[in-house]
């Protein structure tokens, strides 16, 4: 890609995801309409209360919620004003210890997230701000703030929308703040027309809900088994993998040239010893892969697998075939990781991983393993954290990309 | 929103295509990267926490920072210590012990995405720990920690750029409630890009800091993080 040309794409490609962003929101609650895939707040309680004591049976960081209840919290809708999902508070030792946020429908994974942090909407200071911007907002149009409403639209896509009132008590209009970056956000304004590729796109969706619906259905026959047995050990019902001398790296030069250094890292210590050192192979991939730097370390997806491939040429290792997958599938992960290979997940809108406060947003990470239980996570190296791996919710972003790295 | 059911139907296919193209044009045509954490997240860069490592098939709690340290809890965000002021509504901190020791070690960080706010807030911390106790400048020289964090994370399959001085300026600080080393990272990241970090590391409680300065440098080793042109320094006045 010629360089000069970037700018431009930057810019159309702004104006275009933005839209499309905007468009793409709506699909939950598209769907939504006139399908019985709605999950009632009190079959969605049941869940949080079973996972919350399963949770501790996988990942030990998470033992002291063995013992945890749940109690209803916050329901959250799309933008057609439909429940999008339900929070509910973990209480262990009747102090609060968490959140699950359960979804409201079974077209998405069930299990959306949980954490020992809070969820943005419950955050005082994020809502103090947000209020204000509202509230602004409001004023300029001579109107006043009334009821708020809390939207929860995936991974990351936590919004309070405000509802504006006129001085007879009328609701005349809504104002919609971005919760995590505390911006206003103006569903309304894109408007572009876009040429598509019907039949892919719609296998894809159909390929998320039919994974969305196996995951309920083996949640509830594992909530049913539960009645009459105790906690059976998780081994039993699904499985994981783990790649375990996966090196770990922090972010030099750019995410992407981090995550696939530590990819070859892997292989530089097993059968492929010719690689550099770290500091001179994320170099060399950051340059091979265009990314911009020194700079703002950008990365172009598309040149993620030519840049690893060409660092392995560079070192006489022909032989190793790097393949950008934009539709990557639970079980090809899995395959992957129990074939003892790494790989590079970029993903766009990433949500949060365990034990960091913040989403990933656009982010390359090193895929080193999986857990696929009844929600299906994949442990990274996410280059925020030099010493232990994190994990990550399958589907916890808008979009990922794989990179596939086979010798 | 629809009147028919045809009608829902159909908006309902065309969002749906138009939200599959989505995926693909986000996943064409957004950059990925630069990856770093947003303002809110980036305390943690400097701040260590909990962190989960896998054996025999089940995730395992890792509470270690460094050879000789394990944090008493998860580190806290958004918050500031309660010995210093919140100069940064980025922040974060966390307390940890010295194995084989009762003493306790406090690691906290204020990040700073605007220069002119930094600069301000430099000069507010340093009036207040003037207030509070004893300041002054000294040099450290980290070369020997950070040799031994460097085969440290060797063993572990790790590394981290260790670019930048091993010897620099910091800010000594002596209370009766915590005294320790106040450091500046300005720039770690990335060239042109308002970044900057004051952290502290500090032992708790009335303590003598020559005794415990090693202890300190090996924490100061294990969260050093610089990429030139970046600098270390210490606190402005």
């Amino acid at each position: 890609m010629n360089k000069t040309t970037k700018p431009k794409i930057v810019t159309i490609g702004a104006a275009l995801l933005l839209a499309l962003l905007v468009a793409g929101m709506f699909i939950p609650a598209s769907l939504a309409v006139g399908t019985s895939n709605s999950v009632s707040i009190e079959n969605a309680e049941t869940v949080a209360s079973f996972y919350v004591q399963y949770i501790p049976t996988f990942i030990t960081d998470f033992s002291e919620w063995q013992d945890a209840t749940v109690e209803q919290s916050t329901v959250y809708y799309d933008l057609d004003g439909k429940n999008s999902a339900y929070a509910f508070n973990v209480i262990e030792n009747g102090q609060y210890a968490g959140y699950i946020l359960v979804s409201a429908t079974r077209n998405n994974y069930p299990i959306l997230e949980f954490s020992k942090g809070r969820t943005p909407n419950a955050i005082t200071k994020l809502t103090s701000c947000s209020e204000i911007l509202a509230k602004e907002r409001a004023n300029v149009r001579k109107l006043v703030t009334g009821e708020v409403r809390p939207l929860y639209l995936g991974a990351t896509f936590y919004y309070a929308e405000y509802s504006l009132i006129d001085a007879k008590g009328e609701v005349k209009d809504s104002v919609i703040v971005d919760l995590t970056s505390q911006v206003i956000i103006d569903f309304k304004k894109p408007q572009v027309e876009i040429q598509i590729n019907e039949k892919d796109l719609l296998q894809q969706q159909q390929v998320k809900k039919q994974e969305a619906n196996v995951l309920w259905d083996a949640l509830e026959d594992k909530m049913k088994a539960m009645e009459t047995a105790t906690l059976e050990n998780p081994a039993s019902s699904g499985g994981s993998g783990y790649i375990h001398d996966v090196p770990n790296y922090p972010w030099y030069c750019g995410c992407s040239p981090t995550a696939s250094g530590m990819v070859l890292g892997y292989w530089n210590s097993h059968g492929y010893p010719d690689f550099p050192g770290e500091t001179a192979l994320i170099e060399e991939l950051a340059v091979a892969m265009g990314t911009d730097w020194p700079g703002n370390g950008l990365t172009w997806p598309w040149d993620i697998d030519n840049g690893i491939e060409e660092v392995c040429e560079n070192h006489k290792y022909d032989n190793f075939d790097a393949s950008n997958d934009y539709w990557m599938t639970w079980s090809e992960v899995k395959d992957e990781i129990d074939a003892n290979k790494p790989f590079v997940i970029s993903m766009s809108f990433g949500g949060t991983g365990n034990g960091q406060p913040k989403p990933y947003g656009h982010h390359s990470v090193t895929c080193i393993g999986y857990s696929d239980y009844d929600e299906d996570y994949v442990f990274i190296h996410d280059t925020w954290d030099k010493d232990e791996h994190h994990y990550i919710a399958y589907g916890n972003w808008l979009a990922a990309m794989a990179t596939w790295v086979r010798p | 929103m629809f009147k028919s059911k045809k009608t829902k139907i159909v908006a309902s296919l065309v969002l749906l295509m138009v939200g599959g193209l989505c995926m693909w044009f986000i996943l064409n045509f957004v950059a990925i990267g630069p990856g770093l954490p947003p303002p809110a997240g980036m305390p943690v860069w400097y701040v260590p926490g909990l962190g989960t490592r896998m054996e025999n098939g089940t995730l395992i709690e890792v509470r270690s920072v460094a050879e000789h340290f394990e944090l008493i809890d998860d580190r806290i965000m958004d918050e500031s210590p309660s010995c210093f002021p919140a100069v940064s509504q980025y922040c974060g901190y966390a307390n940890c012990k010295r194995t084989g020791s009762d003493d306790q070690y406090l690691i906290a960080a204020w990040y700073f995405d605007d220069e002119k706010k930094f600069l301000q807030s430099e000069r507010d911390l340093y009036q207040y720990l003037e207030k509070q106790g004893r300041v002054s400048t000294v040099e450290l020289d980290i070369s020997k920690e950070i040799n031994e964090e460097i085969k440290r994370r060797e063993n572990r399959l790790a590394w981290g750029p260790t670019f930048g001085p091993k010897s620099f300026d910091v800010t000594k600080y002596e209370s009766e409630i915590t005294s320790g080393f106040f450091l500046v990272y300005k720039i770690p990241f990335i060239e042109g890009r308002d970044d900057y970090f004051i952290v502290y590391y500090g032992a708790m409680g009335s303590v003598n800091l020559s005794n415990q300065t090693p202890f300190l440098k090996e924490l100061i080793a294990e969260g050093y993080y610089l990429i030139e042109p970046g600098t270390v320094e210490d606190l402005k006045s």
